[in-house]
C-alpha cells in the first residue's frame, strides 16, 4: 500500500511522516518530538479527553505519552505495526493504567460513537472503516454497545455492567462473542 | 516458536480484550511482557489494533493546551531550549551603553588575574568575567544589555580544571557590572584552566545550588597578563 509516491493516500502520508520523525527521535532530535506532538497531540488528546473525561487528567497523560514515545522511540519496530497505531495504544494503556489508579467510575455515559464519515479518497483506513461499520451492524445492539464503551469510552467490564444493567458474566459473554463475530466478519 | 492451535485461539481472545481494553490489573501487565518478548503475540494484537482502530475515528480531535508540551519539552530537558535561551540571551541591544563600554573595560587600575569573555553567537561581548585573586574579587561585567526573560535569570558557575567541581558564582547581571567576593573554595576553583559557564535557572538562582537549567554558554578562564 506504501507503493508509488505519488500514489499515497493522506493516510499513508502521515503514517510515514510519523515513522520518520519516530526514527529521529530515537536519534535525539528534539525538533522531530515537537513536529511529532504537532501532529498526532489533536488526535490523542480527544481520545485521552473521551477515556478519562477529565481534562487535567488527559493532560497528565498526554504529557507522559510524549515523554514515552521519546524514551521508547528506538523500541518501536515498524515491523510490528504502524507508528500511530503504537502511539495510540500508549495512549490507551496509559489512560487505561490512569482510570485504574484514580479509580475513576464512568462519569458520563459515553456517546454513542458517530458513524464513521465516508472519506473522499478511496484510502485503506475508510474502505476498512466500511468494512468494520458493516460487521458492527451484524452485531446483536448490546454487542456494538458493550464493544464501543469498553473501546471508545475506556470502561471496564465492571462498569459496563453498571452502565448497562447486566450481570457482569452476561456482559463479559457479549463482548467475548462480539469479538468473535467481528473477526470472522472481518475476516470472511 | 508457534503455539498449538487452541493455546492461539487463547492468545488471540487475550490480544482483543488487550486491545479492546478490557483486559486489566495483573493479567494485561503479563500480556504486555509476552507481547514485547513474541513477535506471534505481537502480530495477533497488530491484527486486532487494525480491526478495531475504525472505532476510534468516532473520537473528534481536541487541540490540547500548549502547557502540555512545555511541560514535555521541560521534563525532558530538550536540546530545543538550549538553542532557544542562547537565541534569547543573545538578543543583545547594541549600542545603548556602547559608548560606556569602552570606559568600563579599563576602570581598575590592577588587570585582573584571569579573564573570561562570553560572547553572542554573532561576536559581540555579552559578559566579561575578571578574578582579582588576591582581592578574592569577582566582577562580571555586561557592556551590553542582554535580554532575558522576566521570570528567569543567568546563573554563572565555575568548573574547575579537572573538571570534578562546579560551584555557583551567583547571578549574572543583565546590564552593568556586579562585583562579589570570593569564598576560599570559589578562588580555589577559579584557577587557570578552569571554565566558566551559564545556566538559565529561576528568578534569583538556583534553588538547589546545581544547575537546574539548561547550559547556554561555556567559556574558558584565560590568564590576562
Amino acid at each position: 500500500m506504501d507503493g508509488g509516491a505519488t500514489e499515497l493516500t493522506p493516510e499513508a502520508r502521515r503514517e510515514r511522516r510519523a515513522q520518520r520523525l519516530l526514527r529521529a527521535c530515537a536519534a535525539g532530535d528534539a525538533d522531530a518530538l515537537e513536529a511529532l506532538y504537532e501532529q498526532v497531540a489533536p488526535q490523542l488528546f480527544g481520545l485521552l479527553l473521551r477515556m478519562l473525561r477529565r481534562r487535567a487528567l488527559a493532560e497528565e497523560a498526554l504529557q507522559d505519552v510524549f515523554l514515552a514515545a521519546w524514551r521508547g522511540a528506538g523500541q518501536y519496530q515498524p515491523g510490528r505495526g504502524s507508528a500511530l497505531a503504537w502511539l495510540n495504544g500508549m495512549a490507551r494503556n496509559r489512560a487505561i493504567d490512569l482510570l485504574r489508579r484514580e479509580r475513576l467510575a464512568p462519569l458520563l455515559m459515553p456517546e454513542p460513537p458517530e458513524q464513521a464519515a465516508p472519506e473522499a479518497d478511496a484510502s485503506d483506513a475508510a474502505a476498512s472503516a466500511t468494512a468494520l461499520s458493516r460487521c458492527l451492524a451484524r452485531l446483536s445492539d448490546e454487542q456494538q454497545r458493550c464493544l464501543q464503551f469498553a473501546y471508545v469510552g475506556g470502561c471496564s467490564h465492571d462498569e459496563i455492567a453498571a452502565l448497562t444493567g447486566k450481570a457482569l458474566g452476561t456482559v463479559k459473554s457479549w463482548i467475548r462473542r462480539g469479538l468473535l463475530s467481528l473477526r470472522e466478519c472481518l475476516e470472511g | 516458536m508457534q503455539p498449538d492451535t487452541r493455546h492461539a485461539e487463547l492468545i488471540d481472545r487475550l490480544a482483543a480484550e488487550y486491545v479492546l481494553g478490557t483486559l486489566r490489573g495483573a493479567a494485561r501487565r503479563r500480556f504486555e511482557r509476552w507481547r514485547a518478548s513474541h513477535d506471534w503475540v505481537a502480530a495477533r494484537c497488530t491484527a486486532w489494533e487494525r480491526r478495531l482502530a475504525g472505532l476510534e475515528r468516532a473520537v473528534r480531535s481536541v487541540q490540547p493546551p500548549r502547557r502540555v508540551w512545555l511541560a514535555v519539552e521541560h521534563a525532558l530537558g530538550l536540546r530545543g531550549n538550549v538553542r532557544l535561551w542562547r537565541a534569547v540571551a543573545s538578543i543583545a541591544v547594541l549600542g545603548l551603553l556602547g559608548a560606556l563600554a569602552a570606559q568600563l573595560w579599563h576602570t581598575g587600575s590592577v588587570p585582573p588575574d584571569e579573564v573570561a569573555e562570553i560572547a553572542s553567537p554573532g561576536g559581540a561581548v555579552q559578559w566579561r568575567i575578571e578574578v582579582y585573586a588576591n582581592e578574592h574579587r569577582l566582577v562580571v561585567r555586561a557592556p551590553t544589555v542582554t535580554a532575558k526573560p522576566a521570570d528567569r535569570d543567568f546563573e554563572l558557575w565555575v568548573i574547575t580544571a579537572d573538571g570534578s567541581q562546579v560551584l555557583s558564582l551567583g547571578v549574572m547581571p543583565v546590564r552593568g557590572e556586579r562585583a562579589a567576593t570570593l569564598n576560599a573554595a570559589q578562588s580555589q576553583a577559579l584557577m587557570a584552566g578552569a571554565k566558566v559557564a551559564v545556566s538559565v535557572e529561576p528568578l534569583g538562582g538556583s534553588p538547589t545550588g546545581v544547575a537546574t537549567g539548561p547550559i547556554v554558554f561555556v567559556a574558558p578562564l584565560r590568564g590576562s597578563g
